[in-house]
């Protein structure tokens, strides 16, 4: 079976610019969580913004469950690859929430009785809707970004982009935030998470993809990618706290398999139980 | 319409009309202008075209000014269909030919001149600070506001909704992309004067300048040369 997004030797370069992307192959199926991350300007957003078709590749091809993204408008792709952009004040343009969140159905073709089901659905889904008659602007920043994740759901796509989502939250939104991705990941959306924040991608994806360059460095399962340190610190990332912790224990002769705080907790609980023995 | 901005926007080189002092420029392209202004002969038009010729080679500002003209390309050629309409091919053609040449002179002048060394030209000839401080930032500020709208068109398109429909939907959704850009704008220009005032804008009324201007010998002969011929013309 071939996978839902497909790229295929993407080059692309904006105008005036240097070229952002040289050759970019990646697979992505149904029900992924993936997190893309790489350096600034490393092509992650660019990379990203061809799979709803708002960048069109030079060279190359996009296919987004079998269309090729080339031929397909941005109203078409946008009903199977939901985008939330990096700034949730580029994308509010409504006076109220629900209107906001019911903006993206109004180019639907769908009953009255199904927008309102479905608006009430991801209100509560993400915990927005007791803001329903709120002003998008009056919100926190963590409220507007989950109005922003809503407005998307909205339209029931099967994948998800979200470009830095955690950008300016303080921890608790940041944790809700983890809370409805891990959500919606269970129930069969996929998830690719554009980010520099490399606790949020290793707690929450199961795939890691690094860029630099305009190319992709490594991709891979997220332990995997993470231990490759040479690798990992080439896209200019700093690997999470959990795995210096773990590099620690497997310098004192512990075997270190699982990299989640439980694993490591229990690994360190079993070694201070040896030393004490001892 | 963006070409307009991006050809119009300085480029960092080192030419000789580069390092001309911007007060001999403005100069130049004040006589210029009134040239091309106070003419209808041809011959006069055509001489001036002919000066211009060094300073676009000299000033690498080819490419860059033929893309300006280009963007408005359009609009040249509407003109020219009315003025040739109302008063004939004669005056259509040099009419025309007026007002593109007082395009480039303007493109030239400020391919070759960058806004803060134009900034510090007005300031030398008593123009208050805080008139040329709203200039600079307004056109510093100018390709940053044709990001954010392009980053607003596509937050919009990727809602699912058609811009290309038919033009009442258009507008209004441009109305509606307009909400965001306003409150975008609003809250840079807020977070600016903020940060102004964080260092002290407006402390002191006397300023000193970093980079100061100096005339040298081929800002002298321009002027001169340019004051002559033009006065020498206009008086003939």
């Amino acid at each position: 079976m071939s996978s839902f997004i497909t790229v295929h030797d993407l080059h692309f370069a904006y105008p005036n610019y240097v070229t952002a992307l040289r050759g970019v192959n990646l697979k992505i199926d149904k029900g992924e969580f993936v997190a893309i991350m790489g350096e600034n300007g490393a092509g992650k957003t660019t990379l990203v913004k061809h799979f709803n078709g708002l960048l069109k590749p030079k060279s190359g091809y996009v296919k987004v469950d079998g269309l090729d993204t080339k031929d397909t408008t941005v109203a078409e792709l946008s009903k199977r690859v939901g985008y939330v952009f990096q700034n949730p004040l580029y994308q509010l343009f409504s006076e109220t929430v629900e209107k906001e969140i019911a903006l993206g159905l109004s180019g639907m073709n769908l009953s009255e009785s199904e927008k309102a089901r479905r608006i009430d659905e991801v209100l509560i889904e993400l915990g927005v809707e007791k803001f329903r008659n709120r002003h998008p602007l009056m919100l926190s920043e963590g409220e507007r970004r989950r109005v922003a994740i809503a407005s998307v759901l909205v339209m029931n796509p099967e994948v998800i982009v979200l470009d830095e989502p955690t950008l300016a939250l303080d921890f608790l939104e940041k944790k809700r935030l983890s809370g409805v991705l891990t959500r919606l990941h269970k129930e069969g959306r996929a998830i690719i998470l554009v980010t520099h924040d490399v606790e949020f991608a290793f707690d929450l994806s199961e795939r890691i993809v690094t860029m630099s360059n305009g190319k992709i460095l490594a991709d891979g399962p997220k332990e995997k990618v993470i231990n490759d340190k040479m690798l990992f610190s080439a896209a200019g990332l700093v690997e999470p706290q959990l795995f210096q912790l773990a590099r620690n224990l497997q310098a004192m002769g512990v075997n270190v398999s699982d990299f989640s705080v439980e694993g490591l907790s229990t690994k360190f609980i079993e070694y201070s139980g040896k030393v004490e023995r001892k | 319409m963006s070409g307009i901005f991006q050809a119009l926007q300085w480029v960092k080189e080192d030419t000789p009309i580069h390092r001309l002092d911007p007060r001999s420029k403005m100069v130049w392209s004040i006589c210029v202008l009134l040239m091309v202004i106070l003419t209808w002969d041809p011959f006069i038009l055509a001489l001036v075209t002919l000066s211009l010729i060094p300073f676009v080679f000299l000033g690498k500002a080819t490419s860059r000014l033929f893309q300006a003209l280009k963007s408005m390309l359009f609009f040249v050629i509407i003109l020219f269909a009315l003025e040739v309409l109302y008063f004939g091919w004669y005056f259509g053609f040099i009419a025309t030919m007026k007002f593109v040449l007082a395009t480039s002179i303007f493109s030239i002048f400020f391919l070759t001149t960058h806004i803060d060394d134009f900034a510090a030209a007005l300031n030398s000839l008593r123009i208050p600070f805080e008139f040329t401080f709203v200039l600079v930032t307004s056109a510093k500020y100018i390709p940053i506001l044709f990001w954010e709208i392009q980053d607003i068109t596509d937050a919009y398109k990727a809602r699912g909704i058609e811009l290309e429909k038919s033009v009442w939907k258009r507008i209004r959704s441009y109305a509606t992309m307009l909400v965001p850009l306003i409150i975008v704008t609003t809250r840079r220009a807020l977070t600016m004067a903020e940060a102004m005032e964080a260092r002290a804008f407006g402390y002191q009324r006397k300023r000193t300048t970093y980079r100061q201007l100096h005339m040298h010998l081929p800002d002298y002969a321009l002027m001169i040369v340019s004051v002559a011929l033009t006065t020498g013309i206009i008086l003939l």
